[in-house]
């Protein structure tokens, strides 16, 4: 869905913030889009969406180059800033107002997905409502639009918990086959069990690109009492549980992905991760993501 | 903005019934705008009826009304982060969301200031016995407009506009102050190459040519004047078309 060639940008010249990147993302997955503050996440949406120019190399979403912002191309992409949209338009004239630009919003979508995150009242002002709502409503929103790409930054901020659990739910209700969500935030955990990929950027390019399962078959997530010489360790840490571990899953077992941990293994043995995903050349033409 | 000229688009994206759905989302998105611009004029347009040089403060009223309108209101959508980010991904094309924006900030504001100058104007008349100006007054503005230097005075407002609209999407943040520098500086340009001709070429005193030289000169400085102001508003209009396009966040 989306194909990432050479892709060089920065916002002040000889300073990139993105280098050479190569990237495939497929379409029916949720990527989780990690890094630390400032490494470039918001930024990489934003080229992904066309409102920032590559300075180097290409970008394909489907058939479409982002920057050339095309109609068709727009009708299927939905991007939630941080910076959220206001408008002194009550929830139900905005809807009115904006919806008649996607061909494929749903109103009772849009409404079911309100109910889901307990709005009742759209006859509210949108600029009135509080950051965390007013994020609930354009959510509900993106996802009625159903674009086939749907591009979140920072979705959970400003959402306290119980509205976290319900942006999980909502957002694996709203996802299809069709469809290509990127999640960018630093709050790892609250992208547990949601998303089915994990993308970690790190200085200019992209440290870690790995589907879940790709992720388990590899790495082994779990607790010991002690540290085991013998075993492939990446990373452990002190817990009230005992020690946390992440090893390579020589013997195939199962388990479940820790995503904080995972990110803190990978930042903690860098070398070690690239050479068991891969580095972006090797992965170049393997992923066919659209 | 090279590269937009070199990135040819095949075709031209347009669709009326789109248009009509960005005209609408202006329109309710920018009612209090519209709101208070028309309440200024109507109210300045009832007390213009009892002050003798109303006719000139109206005038005056109007131009840094319309020009400041113009400066702060095109393209508001994209002054603001998260404005903007909704305006570039709204999905119509660069040229549909110009022409939008041309209709409701450029051509709307100049019918729309006139006609509630012009019902003030006939409020105030109703309200007040003894009244300087009345609505025929307002009317007869226009025929300014018939002799050249009313073509020229209509291509420099023409002018001034684009520079306005191109300004509100170059500048962002305190447009109109910022435009008013550009162009004190550029009227002093250009009356100081106007004074230069006029004193190189000028006949002398004693010279028979002497009237019919100020006479030529006045025609052709109206001629040039008219055709500057032209081409400043085709060229300003076009920049700013191109400039939209590449507008990033």
């Amino acid at each position: 869905m989306v194909k990432i060639e050479n892709l060089t940008f920065g916002y002040k010249k000889n300073k990139p913030v993105l280098e050479n990147v190569d990237l495939n993302l497929r379409k029916g997955y949720i990527h989780g889009l990690l890094g630390k503050n400032g490494i470039g996440k918001t930024t990489l949406l934003k080229l992904i969406s066309g409102l920032l120019f590559p300075d180097k190399g290409e970008i394909k979403v489907g058939e479409f180059v982002p920057s050339q912002r095309k109609v068709a191309f727009l009708y299927d992409t939905f991007f939630l800033s941080e910076d959220l949209y206001e408008s002194r338009l009550t929830i139900e004239k905005f809807c009115k107002v904006n919806s008649v630009f996607y061909p494929k919003f749903s109103a009772s979508d849009f409404e079911n997905f309100l109910k889901d995150f307990d709005i009742e009242d759209t006859k509210q002002r949108l600029d009135k409502l509080s950051y965390g709502t007013r994020k609930k409503v354009l959510i509900a929103f993106g996802l009625a639009c159903h674009c086939k790409l749907m591009l979140l930054d920072e979705p959970t901020n400003g959402l306290d918990i119980p509205s976290k659990s319900q942006f999980r739910k909502v957002m694996l209700k709203a996802m299809t086959d069709e469809s290509c969500i990127i999640i960018s935030t630093h709050q790892v955990r609250d992208l547990h069990n949601l998303i089915d990929s994990v993308l970690i950027l790190d200085n200019t390019n992209v440290l870690l690109n790995a589907s879940n399962e790709e992720i388990c078959d590899k790495i082994y997530f779990g607790t010991a009492d002690k540290i085991n010489s013998e075993e492939k360790l990446l990373f452990s840490e002190d817990s009230l549980e005992g020690l946390r571990i992440v090893k390579e899953n020589t013997q195939k077992q199962e388990c479940n992905i820790d995503i904080e941990l995972l990110f803190n293994a990978v930042f903690a043995n860098k070398t070690r991760f690239r050479e068991l995903f891969g580095s972006n050349d090797e992965k170049k033409g393997q992923n066919n993501g659209i | 903005m090279v590269q937009t000229m070199r990135r040819k688009d095949k075709t031209m994206e347009f669709s009326g019934k789109r248009l009509g759905f960005l005209l609408n989302k202006l329109i309710k998105e920018g009612k209090r705008e519209f709101l208070i611009v028309a309440l200024v004029f109507l109210i300045t347009g009832v007390f213009a009826t009892q002050l003798e040089i109303g006719e000139a403060i109206l005038i005056m009223a109007i131009m840094i009304g319309y020009f400041v309108s113009v400066c702060e209101n095109s393209f508001s959508w994209y002054k603001r982060q998260n404005k903007r980010i909704n305006s570039l991904l709204l999905p119509a094309s660069a040229f549909e969301k110009y022409i939008a924006i041309f209709i409701l900030t450029l051509v709307a504001p100049v019918v729309m200031i006139f006609l509630f100058t012009l019902v003030g104007v006939g409020l105030g008349n109703l309200i007040f016995a003894n009244c300087y100006i009345s609505p025929s007054n307002i009317l007869g503005w226009f025929d300014v407009f018939k002799s050249s230097e009313g073509l020229l005075t209509a291509s420099v407002l023409l002018g001034m506009a684009s520079v306005c609209f191109y300004g509100s999407l170059f500048f962002k943040k305190v447009t109109f102050p910022n435009l008013i520098g550009y162009a004190g500086l550029s009227l002093i340009a250009f009356n100081w190459i106007k004074e230069y001709i006029s004193h190189a070429y000028m006949p002398d005193w004693n010279s028979p040519y002497r009237e019919s030289f100020i006479d030529a000169y006045r025609d052709v400085m109206n001629c040039f004047g008219i055709g500057l102001n032209l081409v400043i508003f085709v060229g300003f209009m076009v920049l700013t078309y191109l400039r939209l396009k590449e507008e990033r966040s």
